[in-house]
């Protein structure tokens, strides 16, 4: 995990990464030496769909400033439609964010294919351009300090 | 053997709570008969001097409804937690913030703004009236649960708690029987296993609001497109709201299987709406349909807000 | 000479709803200088309930109050049957004032029984520790004790079986009700309803042994210390009888001549408010009276409401048992309207026996149990509801947008109406009672007595107008459909 440079933030992402697609996407980046910022953990997970809204309030609540989902593509899921629930449970969830005053595009959703090395590197890139230029998540500060009100 | 010493607070509270504690009808004798009432400002009159002068850990039990909205709220609950062997966070608002946590959506300035008008108005924490000083405490920014603020012993959630709970709760307390500490006097499982209703989670094609549609009493109100909090939230109340043909809010909180009570719900909701097949040309369709939810804070977080990940007020600004 | 001024806390205020504190200052001879009726608290439901879904306004707006939830549950759905243009079919309004006279009898059973009542029934100078329910189980003995509980528990059963829930019902919807009562659960209300009315008459007698032979009671129902000529604000039936779910709002002045008689809508333009510096809760006053400041009389546009309020802008109660111990009430004080303040207790069981006479009456209803639940809806604009919670009128007031949702809102909550008179009352009995700098723990009681005449509700008592939201009237159409909007 990068230091925060003396310039300023380094944002700190979580990646959930579907195995049959994203993630073998991540793979073919990494083999082609394609380069990306290092900003991201990734998580590999079965599906797409496996990621509950929960696992992305944990992944806030512990710090992350921005959280992406690499899911199949529309037709491609290895498990038929779980990556139609996450497209759902995308669009609730950055309603919620958005309800509470925060960005929701810290909450991204990506169909990266594994034959998309590309792809995952522009996406990657980009969404980490998009969260230091938000700046930190507001949830990372807690309660204690507004609580002084 | 002397009889034990127990007490009530009300924190940001309704009365409810305390209300509550009276629905056990004639078991409150039973109660009183053990126990003496050492603080309870609702019913008896014992003031903050005398809780001051109370020793350490001489109540053996109190329960705390409400949540912290203010420095005197804080105040008080730290000091009955050194006056107490035992507290128990009693209700909603204790446990997870309750519907007042929703005001955690504006800064304290908005909420004055919207309450007092010009600030010169607004009521001041030390103020001079005919040369009287007069004090009050301030309105936190945020709102916090109970346990944010105080080591709690024991739950009971729910708003208020059912009379069955807490007719359970003190007929432990009674009979010296209360169980591990952390307990959650509540059911376990979710509020679907208890629900008469008759459910083949079916998908939701239209969502409904309660006013617009005459509600199925027997068919679960999920099936029939109505936004339910059910299996996200604890049962133990034995179904009281989809018995009488309304929808679940989530009053008793989220199971403890459940880290953000919201989020848990938009996650089933997310699973079950659609029109039956799911691809690329339904997306629109699906779209549609969420989009018939409107008050998604009201409506998942309603009880819980204060207690989820998105608990304060953020002000990110957008273009 | 020391300037020195002496300052007492009484903190918490007890038995009653809600946070409060007064605060007595006292000269250097020891009498009395100030006091100040102080609410710490605060919610900001005015502010969290904007963009919440109309619909779900009775459940929000109910945890105002966990003692009343039934009087913002039921002001909350009136308000959004005008703001949808729909009228409750007859079998729902009918269901819903089932609930609601079994709420008023309950709630004014605790006020006496629990809250403000064991100051006379055991005693204002016994100790602290007795002067609680408890205390008065101890004095009237077990057997009428439970007899307490039981009525108390069936008014509160009547309101699970209509509400769905005994505290926060939940069966309001705009237009109706979500479900009804089986013809059994009719029976079982009637049974209960019976005995409910046996048990009012029983408390006025109560009241007539303890309280109206204590000569401390006596010596405040004449002192004209607590006698305050108000003005008074309550609901009214087309005959002048007394209402709680509905009605016209009266106004009548402290000499009893008729100030005022409105609609629900016209109600929000006749009241101002005003903050004070010291205390969270905004002090409403009659706008075109004006305001003198914490006084009592014509040129004050103090007003009062509650139980002493509706009984002196009623004619008539309606129900037979009422009516005699109405007229008996009043001949005590050579006719209305009534200005002692601890007649609130009095008043409050005059009511008990009304609601409890209703409570019988229309549970009796075939209506109750066939016909629709639910009337059909226009589209959403703005409404008001008014109602009589058991502590006074109450009034919420709602701008849904084209989806339904809460745009804004006004609620001024009964209690709220009553923290002029509180204020005044409180102090007038401090004055009275301190002397020599002499404030004992049974002289601090008397204070505290004099606003539980009141049975203030505090959590409610913090809500009032917020800012300038204008009433905007909605013509309808046959078919409910908005034609016109009109700003007033």
């Amino acid at each position: 995990m990068p230091e925060r440079t003396r310039d300023g933030f380094e944002p700190r992402i979580v990646a959930f990464l579907c195995r049959w697609c994203s993630y073998a996407g991540a793979d073919l980046a990494g083999v082609s030496r394609l380069t990306y910022p290092p900003n991201i953990v990734p998580l590999r997970v079965n599906c797409s769909g496996r990621v509950s809204a929960e696992m992305v309030v944990t992944a806030f609540d512990k710090g992350a400033d921005g959280v992406l989902i690499g899911g199949c593509h529309p037709g491609d899921c290895h498990y038929v439609s779980g990556n139609y629930k996450t497209r759902r449970r995308v669009v609730l969830f950055q309603r919620a964010l958005a309800e509470a005053g925060i960005d929701p595009r810290r909450l991204k959703l990506e169909w990266i294919s594994a034959s998309e090395g590309g792809k995952f590197q522009s996406t990657v890139t980009e969404f980490t351009r998009l969260v230091r230029a938000l700046g930190p998540s507001p949830l990372k500060l807690g309660v204690s300090e507004h609580a002084e009100g | 053997m002397p009889k034990a010493k127990i007490g009530v607070y009300w924190a940001a509270a309704c009365g409810g709570c305390d209300v509550s504690l009276l629905e056990i009808d004639e078991q409150i004798l039973e109660v009183a008969a053990a126990a003496d009432i050492a603080l309870w400002p609702c019913a008896a009159d014992v003031k903050y001097s005398d809780l001051r002068a109370y020793e350490d850990g001489a109540l053996d039990a109190v329960l705390i409804n409400g949540a912290i909205r203010t420095t005197e709220n804080r105040e008080i609950v730290e000091l009955i937690r050194e006056k107490a062997k035992l507290i128990v966070a009693y209700g909603a608002c204790a446990h997870t913030g309750g519907v007042i946590g929703l005001a955690n959506r504006a800064s304290r300035d908005e909420v004055f703004t919207t309450v007092f008008g010009a600030r010169e108005n607004w009521p001041k924490e030390q103020s001079t009236c005919e040369g009287h000083t007069l004090c009050l405490p301030r309105y936190l920014d945020v709102l916090t649960p109970l346990s944010d603020v105080i080591p709690v012993d024991y739950v009971i959630p729910g708003c208020p708690p059912p009379k069955e709970i807490v007719s359970q709760f003190f007929t432990a307390l009674v009979a010296g029987d209360l169980p591990a500490a952390g307990t959650v006097f509540a059911a376990e499982k979710n509020l679907c296993d208890e629900c008469p209703r008759d459910r083949k989670q079916e998908k939701i094609s239209r969502i409904y609001r309660p006013h617009e549609i005459e509600a199925d009493p027997d068919r679960c109100l999920l099936d029939q497109g109505i936004l339910c909090m059910g299996p996200a939230t604890r049962g133990g109340c034995n179904a009281a709201c989809p018995r009488a043909n309304m929808p679940c809010t989530g009053c008793a909180g989220p199971t403890a299987t459940t880290r953000d009570q919201g989020a848990a719900m938009l996650n089933t909701l997310a699973s079950l709406v659609g029109t039956g097949e799911e691809g690329e040309d339904a997306l629109d369709t699906e779209d549609e349909i969420l989009a018939q939810i409107h008050d998604l804070t009201g409506t998942f977080y309603r009880f819980g807000l204060a207690a989820s990940t998105l608990k304060g007020h953020y002000d990110e600004p957008r273009d | 000479m020391s300037q020195e001024i002496k300052h007492v806390s009484i903190d918490p205020i007890t038995r009653l709803e809600g946070h409060g504190r007064i605060e007595l200052f006292l000269d250097e001879h020891g009498e009395l200088s100030d006091a100040f009726f102080q609410i710490p608290e605060l919610r900001g439901f005015e502010r969290f309930c904007q963009g919440r879904n109309g619909e779900d306004m009775p459940q929000i707006t109910e945890r105002i109050c966990g003692v009343c939830p039934e009087a913002h549950h039921f002001a909350s759905v009136k308000t959004l049957d005008d703001c949808y243009g729909a009228t409750p079919p007859p079998r729902a309004r009918k269901l819903r004032e089932l609930l609601y006279d079994a709420y008023i009898f309950s709630d004014h059973l605790l006020h006496f029984y629990y809250l403000g009542g064991p100051d006379f029934l055991v005693g204002p100078y016994a100790p602290p520790g007795e002067r609680n329910i408890l205390g008065v189980i101890g004095k009237v003995g077990v057997e009428l004790g439970k007899e307490v509980i039981k009525h108390r528990s069936y008014g509160q059963k009547v309101i699970e079986l209509v509400g769905g829930r005994s505290i926060h019902p939940v069966t309001g919807l705009p237009g109706g009700q979500s479900k009804g009562i089986t013809s059994d659960e009719q029976a079982d209300i009637q049974t209960m309803a019976a005995s409910c009315v046996e048990f009012a008459k029983a408390t006025l007698d109560v009241f007539e042994k303890t309280l109206l032979e204590d000569e401390t009671y006596r010596r405040f129902v004449g002192d004209d210390a607590q006698v305050m000529p108000t003005y008074y604000m309550g609901l009214v039936g087309s005959e002048g009888e007394l209402e709680f779910y509905d009605g016209d709002v009266r106004v009548v002045s402290p000499d009893g001549a008729e100030y005022a008689r409105v609609g629900n809508r016209e109600v929000l333009s006749l009241i101002e408010e005003r903050s004070e510096p010291w205390t969270y809760v905004k002090i409403p006053y009659l706008k075109d009276v004006g305001w003198a400041g914490f006084t009592a009389g014509p040129e004050s546009g103090l007003y009062r409401v509650g139980p002493l309020a509706r009984l002196n802008v009623c004619e008539r109660i309606g129900s037979p048992a009422a009516q005699k111990a109405y007229e008996t009430y009043l001949d005590f004080f050579g006719g209305g309207p009534v200005h002692a303040t601890f007649a609130y207790h009095w008043a409050r069981l005059v009511e008990m026996l009304a609601a409890s006479e209703r409570l019988a009456a229309l549970s009796a209803d075939p209506e109750l149990v066939s016909g629709a639940l639910r009337a059909p809806l226009g589209a959403p604009g703005e409404g008001v509801g008014v109602i009589e919670a058991a502590r006074g009128t109450l009034i919420h007031h709602y701008d849904l947008d084209e989806n339904g949702l809460v745009r804004s809102l006004n609620l001024i909550v009964a209690t709220t109406h009553n923290v002029g008179g509180i204020s005044l009352s409180i102090k007038d009995m401090a004055r009275a009672v301190v002397h020599d700098g002499k404030v004992d723990e049974g002289i601090l009681n008397l204070v505290e007595m004099s606003f539980r005449n009141y049975d203030p509700c505090l959590a409610c008592a913090t809500h009032a107008l917020p800012g300038q939201m204008p009433l905007i009237v909605s013509v309808r159409d046959a078919q409910g459909r908005v034609v016109e909007r009109i700003e007033r």
